[in-house]
């Protein structure tokens, strides 16, 4: 589903990724973790298109398909989900537009008609009690205002709306409580299928013990330094970086 | 992806859609101004002797005023001898029914997307249609009647009801205000009048449209409201004009009086041909609107999407007299291409306990020039009054300005006033969190601008929001996306 | 309005006459320009958009005589900051004098001059800074300072250099007449230096009329505090302007405690990128005071930053005025501008009038403004009278955490300690 072959990427001529490689399948669960200033979220944004970033070499195949050739909004309506680690705020936006706004965009991308208002709060509503979040929030602007715990939240409601087949998770468990984050791993568990992928960037083995990963990688210096079943993470959680780092630099 | 330059270059694509010209005869008035022109104007009206002493007397005073200079808009020198100051349809000037109406006029109201067929009509909007210097049609008027709402041209209300005209006219904006009120109290041709008599809430929203449609004229529209004691009435102006290389002039005067408990909510889009993309020709809009919270808990609410004209020169203000009065101002300005926008509001607190809230978003995009100009004041007499302003401005490119000028003039220690303002451009993480939703450039901007005008647009009636939050996004249209 | 300015014209052409030597000097027709410009500029009458709520000419009424220093008069010079470890500079009616200054730098000879020193060795230098910022063509009272000024203070620290204490330059003004000073401070590249300023009055009235000009040159940085406390009948008019190269800071603090009527006049102009500067202001007007800031930062470069805090107090029948510009031209991108202005009436007598301003030409740029003017939070009130301190304990208390603020932003803390003991006084406190 997703294949990346030597990707490398700078901003302002500062390297970031450096011969990236990693495929993922569908079905698959991969987590990604990593020290401080490794590139994970860099890797998650450049997925997701964010042109700040510049591609000196490399490829991200996305079924098949040329991903770096499309536009962000284009790579969302072929299934591509970012949840942010810093959700942005817009004021005087609604929940309920913006979902509205966003899945008819799919929609139509893929040549459907727009979701009728009645099958739209029906989804709404089922989504939102699978991340126990407020209704009361779907009229108020978007994040605004909203707790750390409800803006993640909110992104999984949105993931769970816009049906992805690659959901980046960047850093969704920076900040949450053991509460929130197991609604999130919930939400994202109920969402797990054969058809659809993973990649969820961590920092800690915490959210790994409920979304359980196929694979996990350690990002270090812009590579992959190392990759291994759900032990690795373990392994990490008990040795801390310091020894990937003297691993590798030695 | 964002980049800018493409952005600039297709702001030059969005069109005005209401540019189009009514083939009808009409009758003008000589170009130019002398007091020949005005007894004209008054014969043509036939008005009683007193309108026409009280147009002349305003003459004078205008002939010893000067054009202000102090705005932050720059136009060349009017000259007011090439304009024609009244232009009316040649055949009957006011309709009984919609049977009587030129087929011209009804193609007019259609594209214009005016509600005139009273049956097909489920809102109840009332409509005075006001074409260069003549009302054409009002309708609803005999069922607003049975109310006892007055609702018709000011034209019919200085023939019919004198002495609520002689006791209002000029009583909120004084013919020596500024120079343009002065020029239009010497030369107003037409425009509405409301009564709402005492405790009787007006069962419909009342509409005017206004409509510039001859060349080289000038409309100087005049409207008077008035609202007794416990009334309230919901008031709604439409404006547009055809395109043409020549500058237009509109200079309206708006006087509004709320007595005790009443309330007057006044609604305008105003969409006057703005210029086209070069600044070529285009409305100049300088307009004195001001409305009296005389009463006890009255209460002004102005509400304004400006869209239109090359150069928009207007304050609409509350007086708040009475105690416990209420003022809101609300807008949206939007300007594009070469035009300038020096809009904004005044409050002033003379009342105990009085109320006003202000809430200015302005949109610069273009080349064009974007100001907010208000005045709070709290005079002596105000004890705990209080302000709250808010004014956000957004520019959309690198090639046009937004300034912000408030006064604020406090003279009373239990007054409270705030006033707060910022100006910001669509963050690139707002716009990128969108597109990784699926929205693209263009729908990720249209939906943040909506959003970031959302609390003026909740105040306008249903109907007007719609139309308001499409025309925001024709006048930008290709600007941001 | 023009008043008949002859009183002036005369005792300008009488300066002259006086002035034989100076007439080969390149200050002179700098000179005859300025008297020129003010001849036609005159006193600003109210009806002139900067002077709207301020009656200067209330005060001019009778034009006041200009100081005409010609013998250095013996004064008993009152005490200023003791305790701190300064250099002083003392001027006399506009005039430096050598006798009551006083440096703790050993090469502050090398920096520092008189104006009229440099003035009689047509030094070059001085005439590349001099009158370069300041408008005497629409600056009524800067055109009157050029055309009168005689003297003045010259500091132009060399690059890499900065003095070890900070500089105090004290203006006395011995008699009830107008002086006009002037002060000239260049910062070399990456040097810093420390500047406080103070008017005394030796009668219970007086004018003065400063104008400062200051260069800050690339990565070069500048704390300057400007203190008006004389409780006396002294009409104070400053004009400031400051032109900031690359990475450069300027750092102010405008502290007016007293005074029948104070102009403040300060002006920020960015010449190079990642300027910064933090303009902060305290007023308090008490009587019939009038207290009138005006601040202008003009962002023509991009990736700077710029900050204005001032908050006021108005008590009695005092009116205070605050008049703030932000300019972002069409190449400062990424600019980053905030202004706040807050402003408590003590009394129903007293006002304000606030007019925070912003003139926006870029469009990726983060700009905002504030202004309130409201009563002493009641909340805060409250909770201390809940602690047992009366109410008029708990207003002064309140109304001097509002001050402190400000003069927490003073770079020098005994400078901090000399504001705070007179706020504490005003506020018949103690702590």
């Amino acid at each position: 589903m997703l294949e990346i072959k030597n990707l490398s990427v700078s901003i302002d001529g500062h390297s970031i990724l450096d011969n990236l490689n990693l495929s993922v399948k569908p079905g698959e669960v991969h987590a990604i973790m990593g020290p401080n200033g490794s590139g994970k979220s860099t890797l998650a944004s450049v997925i997701a298109g964010r042109d700040e970033y510049d591609v000196n070499g490399g490829k991200i195949e996305y079924q098949g398909e040329d991903l770096l050739d499309l536009d962000p909004h284009e790579r969302a309506h072929k299934g591509v989900f970012l949840a942010f680690q810093y959700p942005v705020e817009i004021p005087g936006v609604s929940m309920t537009n913006f979902m509205k706004a966003a899945i008819n965009e799919k929609r139509k991308a893929l040549g459907q008609d727009p979701v009728v208002a009645k099958d739209f709060l029906k989804m709404i509503k089922e989504k939102m009690a699978l991340v126990k979040m407020d209704p009361k929030l779907m009229s108020r602007s978007l994040n605004e205002g909203f707790s750390g715990g409800e803006k993640k939240r909110n992104e999984i409601l949105q993931m769970a709306m816009l049906e992805p087949k690659l959901a980046i998770m960047d850093e969704t468990d920076s900040g949450l409580d053991i509460d929130a984050l197991r609604i999130v791993a919930n939400g994202v568990n109920s969402l797990r299928t054969s058809e659809n992928a993973f990649v969820v960037i961590t920092h800690y083995q915490r959210l790994l013990d409920y979304i359980v990963p196929d694979y996990v990688h350690i990002l270090y210096n812009g590579q992959i330094v190392k990759s291994g079943d759900k032990s690795l993470a373990l392994e990490l959680d008990d040795k801390g970086y310091e020894w990937v780092k003297e691993e590798v630099n030695a | 992806m964002h980049d800018d330059d493409k952005l600039i270059e297709k702001a030059t694509t969005g069109e005005y859609r209401y540019g189009f010209v009514t083939d009808i005869e009409q009758e003008t008035a000589p170009k130019g101004l002398s007091e020949d022109t005005i007894r004209f104007i008054s014969a043509k009206k036939e008005e009683p002797e007193w309108m026409l002493e009280w147009r002349l007397k305003a003459f004078k005073t205008w002939q010893q005023m000067t054009e202000p200079d102090w705005v932050n808009v720059h136009y060349p020198k009017i000259d007011f001898q090439d304009i024609i100051y009244y232009a009316g349809a040649k055949k009957k000037p006011q309709y009984e029914s919609l049977d009587e109406v030129d087929p011209e006029l009804l193609r007019t109201y259609e594209k214009l997307g005016i509600p005139v067929e009273e049956q097909k009509m489920l809102a109840g909007v009332a409509v005075d249609f006001v074409m260069d210097s003549e009302s054409v049609l009002t309708t609803f008027k005999k069922q607003l009647k049975e109310f006892g709402v007055i609702f018709c041209s000011i034209s019919e209300a200085i023939k019919e009801y004198p002495e609520l005209i002689q006791k209002h006219l000029g009583s909120v904006v004084p013919t020596r205000d500024n120079y343009y009120a002065a020029l239009n109290s010497a030369v107003f041709s037409d425009g509405s009048f409301v009564y709402v008599p005492k405790g009787v809430r007006c069962p419909m929203e009342l509409s005017t449209y206004f409509r510039i449609n001859a060349e080289n004229t000038g409309q100087f529209e005049r409207t008077l409201i008035i609202a007794e004691d416990d009334s309230y009435v919901s008031y709604l102006e439409g404006c547009t004009a055809p395109m043409r290389d020549e500058n237009q002039l509109h200079a309206a005067v708006v006087e509004l009086v709320a007595q005790d408990r009443a309330e007057i909510k006044y609604s305008t889009v105003q969409n006057w041909y703005p210029g086209n993309s070069e600044g070529k020709g285009g409305i100049y809009n300088f307009v004195t609107k001001r409305g009296l919270c005389n009463g006890v808990e009255s209460k002004i609410s102005w509400t304004q999407v400006e869209t239109g004209s090359a150069i928009t020169w207007k304050y609409p203000s509350c007086i708040l007299k009475g105690d416990r009065s209420i003022g809101e101002f609300y807008s949206v300005a939007v300007t594009n291409n070469f035009q300038q926008a020096d809009t904004g509001t005044k409050m002033i607190h003379i009342g105990k306990n009085t109320k006003s809230r202000i809430v200015s978003k302005g949109i610069s995009a273009g080349k064009s020039q974007n100001s907010y100009r208000g005045l709070v004041q709290m005079h002596k007499t105000a004890k705990n009054a209080y302000n709250f302003s808010q004014c956000d401005s957004l520019l959309i490119g690198d090639k046009c300005g937004a300034h912000t000028f408030p006064y604020l003039e406090v003279k009373n220690s239990s007054a409270q006033v705030e006033h707060e303002a910022t100006t910001s451009k669509i963050g690139e993480d707002m716009l990128f969190y969108c597109n990784q939703r699926g929205l693209s450039d263009e729908e990720a901007v249209n939906l943040i601008i909506n959003g970031y005008c959302k609390e003026v647009f909740r105040h306008l009636p249903m109907e007007f929001a719609v139309e308001a939050q499409n025309l925001l996004a024709i006048s930008l249209e290709g600007s941001v996306g | 309005m023009t008043k008949d300015l002859t009183p002036y014209i005369t005792a300008f052409d009488l300066m002259e006459q006086n002035m034989n030597g100076l007439k080969n000097s390149s200050i002179y027709p700098l000179r005859l320009k300025a008297m020129a410009e003010f001849e036609k500029l005159g006193i600003p009458s109210n009806r002139h958009e900067e002077w709207k709520y301020i009656k200067v000419s209330r005060f001019f009424k009778e034009l006041p005589a200009i100081a005409n220093p010609t013998i250095e008069p013996s004064i008993d010079l009152p005490e200023f900051l003791p305790s701190l470890k300064a250099n002083r500079i003392v001027c006399i009616d506009g005039v430096y004098s050598e006798k009551n200054s006083s440096f703790i730098d050993e090469g502050f000879n090398s920096y520092f001059r008189s104006l009229q020193h440099a003035y009689n060795a047509n030094d070059p230098i001085v005439f590349n800074y001099l009158n370069k910022l300041l408008k005497i063509e629409e600056q009524h009272f800067a055109a009157l300072n050029m055309a009168f000024a005689q003297d003045g203070v010259f500091i132009h620290l060399p690059d890499n250099f900065s003095p070890d204490f900070p500089i105090i330059i004290v203006n006395v003004v011995t008699g009830k007449h107008l002086v006009n000073s002037r002060n000239l401070v260049v910062i070399g590249e990456s040097s810093s230096a420390q500047i406080i300023e103070k008017v005394i009055s030796m009668e219970d009235s007086a004018y003065h009329n400063a104008a400062t000009e200051i260069y800050l040159q690339e990565n070069a940085k500048l704390h300057h505090t400007v203190i008006q406390d004389e409780r006396k009948d002294l009409c104070l008019i400053n004009n400031t302007e400051v032109l900031q190269k690359r990475d450069s800071q300027y750092n102010a603090v405008t502290v007016s405690l007293n005074g029948s009527l104070i102009r403040n006049n300060l002006h920020v102009r960015y010449d190079g990128e990642n300027c910064d500067c933090h303009l902060n202001g305290l007023y308090f007007g008490r009587s019939s005071d009038l207290i009138d800031n005006h601040i202008l930062v003009d962002h023509r470069k991009p990736n700077c930053t710029s900050n204005q805090l001032y908050k006021g107090l108005l008590d009695d029948k005092s009116e205070g005025v605050f008049n703030g510009k932000i300019f972002v031209r069409e190449d400062a991108q990424k600019t980053n501008a905030f202004q706040s202005n807050q402003n408590i009436l003590l009394s129903d007598n007293a006002g304000i009038n606030t007019k925070p301003q912003l003139e926006i030409f870029a469009d990726d740029v983060k700009c905002s403004h504030g202004a309130t003017s409201g009563q002493l939070n009641d909340e805060a009130l409250f909770y201390l009278q809940t602690r047992g301190i009366s109410k008029e304990r708990a207003k002064a208390l309140v109304s001097y955490a509002f001050a402190n603020e400000i003069v927490e932003k003073i770079e020098n803390e005994s400078v901090q300690n000399y504001v705070r003991e007179i706020l504490l006084d005003l506020f018949e406190l103690t702590l």
